[in-house]
C-alpha cells in the first residue's frame, strides 16, 4: 500500500505538457519558470540539442545519396518524402509512413517528426504576426466561429515570445503583418530589390518585404548568431535557428522543475466526474506498450493539431462519450491548411556581374493584399500571401539541358547560374465543418492507439485564388522584365502545407467551439490546447509565432487561475 | 528555393523524386525485381564517359572524383526499376554503337574518338517521349556526382561551409566560381 502511494506520488506533478514541439516547448518553459513542477511527455525519441544533430556538419559528399531521394523512400516515406525539407540530411527526423499508417478518405499529407522538439526542428521558421484582418475574418464573412480574441489581446504576447525566440525582420509598417521585436533584417538580393521597386511603383496595395524568420541574426539569450549555412532543418549547431531543444526546453530545464520523458505516447486524458476536472493522462510506453497514469492539476495538450485532437477524441468518459470537452460536436471538424498550390518560376537576364555570399535561411514575402485596405475581389473571400526568393544558383544545376561537354563546358558549369525567382502562394483556407478528421477505434496502430481518418479537401474559394494569383504574378513578372514565366498548380493535397489547423477550435460559444479565449476547454477548465488544433481560421501567415504567443498567454492565465483556486 | 526547384526538376526527369502516381505504382511493383550486379567494366566505362563530359583541366576531372561510382550508386539506389533499366539500356546501346563505329569500347577510345562519338550521341532524341535522352540523363548524373564530390565541390566550385554572414550583393567577374550548393 505504501509502495503504491509512493508510486502515485512519483507520478504526480503540478502540470503536464503533452508534446515537446513549438507549443509544448513554450508551455514547458512558461509553466516551469512560474515554479510549477512540470512533466513534459514526448511520444518520440530523445534528441539532444547539437549532439543529436548527426548530419548538421556533413558536407555534400558525406551524405549517403548526395541528397537524392532513394527508391526505398517511396515505400518507407511515401508521404513524408513529399515535404520540401525531407532529404538525405533530414530523413531521420521524419516518421516512417510504413510504421505510422493513417487513413485518407480524401488525400491528406500528414507530415510528422516524432522526437524531442517535433517539427520545431524541421520547420521553415517563417514568423509573422496576425492582425485584426485575420481575427475578424470569421465574424465578417460568417465562415467559421468568431475568434474570441483580437489583436490587442495577443499583441503583448507576440512581443514577449519574439524577444525570446529571436525573430529577424524589418519594421515594414504594414497593418496586415504588424511589426514586432526584430533582430537585424537579412538584406534582399539585387533582383529582389528590383522586384520590390516594381511592385511598389506599379501594384497598389502590394508590398514585397524580407521574409521574417526565427533565425537569430544577432545573439539572443545565448543563442546564435546565424552563420548563414541554411542547413537549419538538420538542427542548428549554432543554436541560431529556433527549435524547442535549442531554446525553450533548456530554459525549462534550468529551473529544475521540468521532467522530460520521451517514448511516452499519451493515450487519453483522465476525467474525474466528481471533481469535473481532468486529473491526469494515460501514457503508453513506446517500447513496452505498458500503460501508466500520470497526474497533475493542469494539463496542456500540445501534441500538434492532429494528435492533440486524436487524444481528446480518445478521452471518453460517461460525461464525455464523444471525446473530452466535446459538448459541441465540433471536435475533429474544421480541419484547415494553407493552400500552397499556386507556384511560379521565372528567369531574369541582367545583373550578370552581381552575386551574393552566404545562404539565407529566409527569402521575401508579399503579405496579403486582397480584400483588405480598400481592395475588393468578388471571386473569392479573404486572400493569400506570396513567398519566394530571387537568387542565382550554380550553372551546373540546370546544366544537363545545356549543349556541350568537355573543358569549356566544365568551365561554364563551374560558374554562377542565371538569376531566377520562385514564388509560392499561401492561400487562406476557409473553415468548413465537412473538412474533418476522425479516429478509427477498430483499426489500431502498433501502440494500440486508434488510427486517424482524414476527410478534407480544398473548396472552390481556395481554388479561385489560384486564377487571381496567376494573373497577379504574371503581371508583376512581365512588368519587372522576367523571362520564362511559368505558373502552375501543384495540385497538392491539404496537409502538405504542414500548417494543419483547427479541429478543436477556440470560440465565444461553447455550443460551437471547444476552447474559450484562454485556450481552456469550455467544459474542462484545467485542460488547455494551444497548438494548431485551437485555431478558428488560418489567416494567410505562417502560424507558429501565433502558437507561441497563445501558449505563453494561456500558461500565464493557467498559473493565475491555479493560484486563485479557479482550476 | 530556386535551388530546390531546380533539383526537384532534375529528380523528376530522372524519375528519382516526384513521380506521377501511376509511375509510382509501377515503380513500387517493380522494385522487388532482381537487378543484375553491375558488370565490372561498367565502372570503368562510366568513369571514362564522365571524364569526357567533365575532363581534368586546372582542376581534377570526373574520373579523379570517381563519378562512375556515384552514378552506379544513384542508379541502383535512387532510380525506380523502370528508369534504372532505361539508363542501363541506354548505356549498353551507346557502348554497342561505339564498338560498331570504332571497333572498340568507349573506355579505350582516344580523345578524338570519344569527342566525335559524344557529338553524335548528343543529337539523338530520347527513346521515350517526356523523358530525357540517355545522354541528358548521363549528364545530369555526371554533373551532380562531380559537383557534389569533395574534389568538384571544393576545387571546381567555391566551397563555403560556414559563411558566417550574408552579403546580399557582391560584384563578380567571369572567372568567379559558383558557391557550392549545400542543399
Amino acid at each position: 500500500m505504501n509502495l503504491n502511494i509512493d508510486s502515485v506520488k512519483k507520478r504526480t506533478f503540478d502540470a503536464i505538457v503533452v508534446g515537446s514541439g513549438i507549443s509544448g516547448g513554450w508551455a514547458a518553459k512558461e509553466l516551469c519558470e512560474k515554479g510549477l513542477k512540470t512533466l513534459v511527455l514526448e511520444r518520440g525519441r530523445k534528441l539532444d540539442h547539437i549532439s543529436g544533430y548527426k548530419t548538421a556538419l556533413m558536407a555534400p559528399w558525406d551524405l549517403e545519396n548526395r541528397n537524392m531521394h532513394t527508391s526505398s523512400d517511396k515505400e518507407d516515406y511515401h508521404i513524408q518524402s513529399k515535404c520540401y525539407a525531407f532529404n538525405d540530411g533530414t530523413r531521420h527526423l521524419f516518421v516512417s509512413d510504413k510504421d505510422n499508417p493513417y487513413e485518407q478518405k480524401k488525400p491528406f499529407d500528414w507530415i510528422r517528426g516524432y522526437h524531442v522538439g517535433g517539427k520545431s526542428l524541421m520547420w521553415a521558421r517563417q514568423t509573422y504576426r496576425w492582425s485584426d484582418f485575420d481575427f475578424e475574418s470569421n465574424a465578417k464573412d460568417g465562415y467559421g466561429a468568431d475568434w474570441p480574441i483580437r489583436y490587442a489581446d495577443i499583441a503583448p504576447w507576440y512581443s514577449y515570445v519574439e524577444r525570446f525566440a529571436g525573430i529577424n525582420g524589418n519594421k515594414d509598417g504594414l497593418p496586415q503583418i504588424p511589426d514586432g521585436e526584430f533582430l537585424p533584417a537579412i538584406e534582399l538580393t539585387v533582383l529582389e530589390k528590383h522586384l520590390q521597386k516594381v511592385i511598389r511603383d506599379n501594384f497598389k496595395g502590394m508590398n514585397l518585404v524580407q521574409g521574417r524568420s526565427a533565425n537569430a541574426t544577432a545573439a539572443v539569450n545565448g543563442r546564435g548568431p546565424c552563420q548563414f549555412r541554411n542547413l537549419c532543418h538538420r538542427g542548428c549547431p549554432f543554436s541560431a535557428a529556433f527549435a524547442s531543444q535549442a531554446a525553450t526546453l533548456p530554459a525549462a530545464a534550468v529551473t529544475g522543475n521540468m521532467t522530460l520523458q520521451t517514448d511516452s505516447i499519451v493515450h487519453s486524458v483522465i476525467y474525474d466526474e466528481n471533481k469535473k476536472r481532468a486529473t491526469g493522462v494515460r501514457v503508453i510506453d513506446a517500447s513496452t506498450k505498458e500503460m501508466t497514469e500520470y497526474y497533475a492539476k493542469v494539463i496542456f495538450v500540445n501534441a500538434s493539431t492532429v494528435n492533440t485532437t486524436t487524444i481528446l477524441l480518445n478521452s471518453e468518459s460517461n460525461r464525455f462519450p464523444d471525446g473530452l470537452g466535446n459538448d459541441s460536436g465540433v471536435l475533429g471538424h474544421y480541419l484547415m491548411d494553407h493552400c500552397y498550390r499556386g507556384r511560379a518560376g521565372a528567369s531574369y537576364d541582367g545583373f550578370e556581374d552581381h552575386y551574393h555570399k552566404g545562404r539565407r535561411p529566409t527569402g521575401f514575402y508579399i503579405p496579403r493584399f486582397r480584400n483588405i485596405l480598400g481592395d475588393k475581389n468578388d471571386n473569392f473571400l479573404r486572400g493569400y500571401a506570396i513567398g519566394g526568393s530571387a537568387e542565382r544558383g550554380a550553372a551546373w544545376e540546370g546544366g544537363a539541358w545545356q549543349p556541350g561537354f568537355g573543358a569549356d563546358f566544365k568551365n561554364a558549369m563551374s560558374r554562377p547560374g542565371g538569376w531566377g525567382a520562385g514564388f509560392h502562394m499561401q492561400g487562406e483556407c476557409l473553415p468548413r465543418y465537412e473538412n474533418k478528421l476522425a479516429i478509427n477505434k477498430s483499426k489500431t496502430d502498433q501502440y494500440g492507439m486508434p488510427t486517424v481518418e482524414f476527410d478534407a479537401q480544398w473548396s472552390d474559394n481556395e481554388t479561385a485564388m489560384l486564377k487571381d494569383g496567376k494573373e497577379v504574378l504574371t503581371a508583376i513578372l512581365e512588368k519587372a522584365g522576367f523571362k520564362n514565366i511559368e505558373f502552375y498548380d501543384s495540385n497538392e493535397a491539404p496537409g502538405k502545407g504542414i500548417h494543419e489547423m483547427g479541429t478543436a477550435r477556440m470560440g465565444k460559444d461553447p455550443k460551437t467551439s471547444m476552447l474559450n479565449r484562454n485556450n481552456q476547454l469550455h467544459a474542462v477548465p484545467n485542460v488547455f490546447v494551444t497548438d494548431g488544433a485551437c485555431m478558428a481560421s488560418t489567416g494567410t501567415q505562417n502560424p507558429s509565432l501565433t502558437y507561441m504567443a497563445l501558449t505563453a498567454r494561456a500558461a500565464d492565465f493557467a498559473f493565475k487561475a491555479l493560484n486563485k483556486g479557479e482550476i | 528555393m530556386d535551388r530546390r526547384k531546380a533539383f526537384q526538376r532534375i529528380s523528376l526527369l530522372l524519375g528519382g523524386m516526384a513521380l506521377a502516381p501511376e509511375l509510382m505504382a509501377k515503380a513500387l511493383a517493380d522494385s522487388s525485381a532482381s537487378v543484375a550486379a553491375a558488370p565490372p567494366d561498367r565502372l570503368l566505362l562510366l568513369n571514362e564517359m564522365a571524364e569526357t563530359i567533365i575532363p581534368e583541366t586546372d582542376t581534377p576531372g570526373a574520373k579523379a572524383a570517381n563519378v562512375g561510382e556515384f552514378i552506379i550508386h544513384a542508379v541502383e539506389t535512387c532510380l525506380p526499376a523502370d528508369r534504372r533499366r532505361a539508363f542501363y539500356d541506354g548505356l549498353d546501346r551507346a557502348e554497342a554503337a561505339c564498338v560498331s563505329k570504332f571497333g572498340q569500347s568507349f573506355a579505350v577510345c582516344n580523345d578524338n574518338q570519344k569527342t566525335s562519338f559524344f557529338s553524335e550521341l548528343e543529337k539523338q532524341p530520347a527513346a521515350e517521349a517526356g523523358m530525357p535522352s540517355f545522354f541528358t540523363a548521363l549528364k545530369m548524373l555526371v554533373l551532380h556526382g562531380y559537383f557534389t564530390s569533395e574534389i568538384g565541390a571544393t576545387q571546381a566550385l567555391n566551397y563555403d561551409p560556414v559563411p558566417g554572414g550574408w552579403v546580399a550583393d557582391m560584384v563578380i567577374n567571369d572567372q568567379t566560381k559558383a558557391w557550392t550548393p549545400m542543399f
